[in-house]
């Protein structure tokens, strides 16, 4: 088991996971930096697997180890940019054409990730809408709506609320006691009346339009 | 509270532990409903203790809860009963348990109320729990975010032979399955030792 | 009944050891597991910590007051490349002195650039195998550099020779951290200790002070020479008298690491401090009293703190998640603006000694130059690459 006091010494510099830290990756991490150079056998065997996830059953499969990997190795900002960034991003162009991951929860997840890059991720979920990924996943109308009601979009935040509960989207009980949450928020907060910014909450789809892109700031190296 | 230990030879009775040892429940608990944020921040009130600034709360409700729980820890403690005290998180909603705080608690067979040849400088026992409690608070940067409204319970692992008031039952001991786990350090008073451990769940797909 | 801990199997990888487990967390034979029959109160309906949340939460949204305040230049004047800048958020590794020049730790060096000239001169780089630069600290008229390095060392640099005057051991661990009061240097280490050398002597180490229980990462003389202020992993920022060994104050209020420590440059007391990542505050203390003035939740770990010294305003620099710098009016502590433009955490500031213009240097190894304490005349976006010398590999 891992001691606290291993990571203690430099708790600052730490980059919290909304999902939370596996304690030996965490170690490893803190003890090798993001030397990468440790960490290239590894690397490079998940190259070779997402390479050829064609001849898996489940092509998906190690392009999700590859990321999760990626989420917990990397932990400071840079390399976060630099190594987990383009992998979702590849992982996204490979796959947001196959119907069959479209409602697969670890593709959504890697769409949610993607969103965590975006400057005004309402875009991004707008896109994931018109293109009916994470219809029937709970997850995807909970994250949507939390960055809807963090920016006041609060009708927003309900109409994904209830087009979730339309859609029945898995594990309904989840979206439920989310949903039921939200309206117990809103019904203390002193919000009234429309919002701020009006969001094209689930996105038109028009022809010949690409896969909009993350804008992070400008980078020099 | 009083002061727990005779200051002229630092001589501790099980008495004088047990008060101590509850002592730290009290504050862990606090700093964990706090760091975690389990209620909200405005409902805590600022002390210091063991030289560092406390949460504590001021929720009249959840002080009666705690106090029911650890008076009767303090009495089981005194009868060397207690092996363990846990504080579960779990999702109000969905019942999931999302983390477990345990603290084992190891009790020296030989020391009574009466009598005890064990010494040990308050200053010391002092900046072991204060290490603990700024564990606590340093492990907020590795656990997850807990994304639902939570609760938590508090369970206390006796010998079989301890006598249970009406007020308490059996329960189950509401395990978290595929968990991390991260020890945090320890303290003892000589009469009892406390090893504390937080045990979650890493969610790669939340 | 059953009491083992039979649910907590971790992770593949975790490397653990099951018999070492059991003997720490499995309760004895034959347990009861108990719980009071009544609960403790539900928190309140819908209730999750937003406060919590904004500590994960890494969309990007702006809080500031919508307010009409001077002008306020919103973009770097100057962006230098700063290749190999240690993400490291213990270390302080830029200072600017009063013959602007900045003084910039990359790795294993440290170089020089002179802010009017655009001169750029490596001063020095470490020798041993596994040292690189710690920190870096002017004094005062600005011809020494004192530089604290990852092997314990603290050296002292005449920088108008280009030559080292002083090597000063002691410490058992790395310097992070230093400050001058005249002819004193005051070193604060991994080792959680801080020592006061005078370097004009043989004999340099002249005093330990004992206050923290782990790592010293911020550490600054009062502009009078009076008290110093430092701040640890251990959450404590301690005050101490010129000449004291015990601290004079102890403040337990941060709940995470103190690092950004800056002192009111037109208020004599007055000092501001930041906390790391699960505290996020940024405080305001009277040191006469020890007295808390102001407290403000900022959002994000504060790594630096800078005041203004022509107005009553405080500029601070953040990390994860939105990488900025914010202007605060003092002492409403309202919101002016956020500076946005850094891709990782700007770890350190410093302010030119005209004091119009703060640097910022953050994980995305670039320095921004922000003039942001004085009426701007026009904006300047320029982009420059620090020429050959400043790329040390």
């Amino acid at each position: 088991m891992e001691e606290l006091a291993t990571f203690e010494p430099s708790k600052e510099n730490i980059l919290p996971l909304r999902g939370g830290r596996k304690p030996s990756l965490l170690a490893l991490s803190l003890r090798d930096g993001d030397d990468s150079s440790v960490h290239h056998d590894t690397m490079a065997d998940f190259e070779k697997r997402v390479e050829n996830c064609d001849e898996e059953d489940d092509p998906l499969e190690p392009w999700i180890e590859y990321v999760q990997w990626t989420k917990q190795t990397f932990s400071d900002e840079v390399s976060r940019d630099q190594k987990l960034l383009p992998l979702l991003e590849r992982a996204i162009d490979r796959f947001h054409q196959v119907e069959m991951v479209r409602n697969d929860v670890r593709f959504v997840q890697i769409c949610l990730d993607y969103a965590d890059f975006w400057e005004d991720p309402t875009i991004w979920f707008s896109f994931l809408a018109s293109r009916k990924i994470g219809e029937s996943i709970a997850s995807f109308y909970i994250a949507y709506a939390v960055i809807l009601e963090d920016r006041n979009c609060f009708q927003a935040a309900d109409k994904v609320f209830q087009k979730g509960l339309e859609k029945m989207a898995h594990p309904i009980k989840k979206l439920r006691n989310a949903a039921s949450e939200f309206e117990a928020r809103l019904a203390t907060t002193k919000n009234s009346g429309s919002d701020r910014i009006d969001v094209d909450v689930f996105g038109t789809r028009r022809p010949f339009t690409t896969i909009p892109k993350a804008k992070r700031g400008e980078r020099t190296s | 509270m009083s002061s727990t230990v005779q200051a002229t030879k630092n001589i501790i009775t099980l008495r004088g532990s047990t008060e101590i040892v509850t002592e730290f429940f009290a504050y862990s608990i606090n700093s964990i409903l706090y760091q975690r944020g389990i209620y909200p921040p405005e409902t805590f009130d600022r002390t210091t203790k063991y030289g560092l600034s406390m949460l504590v709360t001021t929720d009249d409700g959840l002080k009666s809860y705690l106090g029911q729980v650890l008076s009767q820890l303090s009495e089981w403690l005194m009868q060397r009963s207690v092996q363990k005290l846990v504080l579960v998180v779990s999702g109000v909603e969905s019942g999931e348990v999302l983390e477990r705080w345990v603290f084992d608690v190891e009790t020296d067979g030989e020391t009574t109320d009466a009598e005890s040849k064990q010494t040990k400088p308050e200053k010391e026992i002092m900046g072991e729990i204060q290490a603990i409690i700024r564990q606590i608070t340093a492990s907020v940067t590795f656990l997850p975010l807990l994304q639902e409204t939570c609760t938590f319970d508090l369970l206390v692992y006796t010998n079989v032979d301890c006598a249970v008031p009406g007020s308490w039952a059996e329960s189950d001991p509401k395990y978290i399955s595929n968990s991390s786990e991260v020890r945090l350090r320890s303290f003892t008073t000589k009469v009892h030792k406390v090893d504390a451990m937080v045990a979650y769940r890493v969610d790669d797909s939340d | 009944k059953d009491t083992k801990e039979n649910g907590g199997s971790t992770g593949e990888g975790d490397g653990y050891d099951e018999a070492l487990r059991k003997s720490l967390f499995e309760g004895k034979e034959g347990a009861k597991v108990l719980a009071l029959q009544s609960k403790a109160p539900a928190p309140p309906p819908g209730y999750t910590s937003s406060s919590l949340r904004v500590m994960y939460s890494q969309a990007r949204q702006s809080t500031v007051a919508k307010r009409s305040f001077r002008h306020i230049a919103q973009t770097p004047e100057r962006i230098l490349d700063a290749p190999n800048l240690v993400d490291d958020f213990y270390l302080n590794l830029v200072d600017w002195n009063s013959q602007n020049v900045l003084a910039v730790a990359l790795g294993t060096a440290v170089y020089l650039w002179n802010a009017s000239t655009g001169d750029i001169e490596q001063l020095m780089e470490t020798s041993s195998e596994g040292d690189y630069v710690t920190s870096v600290s002017w004094v005062t008229d600005g011809m020494y550099l004192a530089v604290g390095t990852n092997l314990a060392e603290t050296q002292v640099w005449d920088v108008s020779r280009l030559k080292q005057v002083r090597s000063m051991r002691g410490h058992s661990s790395r310097i992070g951290c230093m400050s001058w009061n005249e002819h004193i240097l005051t070193t604060g280490s991994r080792d959680s200790k801080i020592f006061h050398h005078d370097v004009r002597i043989a004999s340099h180490h002249i005093a330990t002070l004992e206050g923290h229980e782990q790592e010293v990462c911020g550490l600054r003389w009062s502009p009078d020479g009076t008290q110093l202020a430092s701040g640890g992993n251990d959450n404590l920022l301690n005050i101490w008298d010129a000449r004291g060994t015990t601290p004079r104050f102890t403040l337990d209020h941060h709940s995470a690491a103190v690092k950004a420590l800056a002192w009111c440059p037109w208020q004599g007391h007055l000092l501001a401090s930041g906390g790391g990542t699960a505290d996020r505050t940024l405080k305001f203390w009277n040191t006469t009293t020890g007295a808390l003035l102001n407290s403000i939740d900022t959002k994000s770990q504060v790594c630096g703190i800078v005041w203004n010294p022509h107005d009553k305003e405080v500029l601070t620099s953040h990390g994860f998640s939105q990488n900025q710098l914010s202007l605060w009016k003092y002492p409403s502590l309202v919101k002016m603006a956020d500076l946005t433009g850094h891709t990782s955490r700007v770890l350190h500031l410093a302010l030119s000694p005209d004091g119009t213009t703060v640097v910022s240097a953050a994980g995305d190894e670039t320095l921004r130059f922000w003039k942001v304490f004085a009426e701007s005349s026009h904006r300047r976006k320029e982009r420059t690459r620090m020429p050959h010398g400043m790329d040390i590999r």
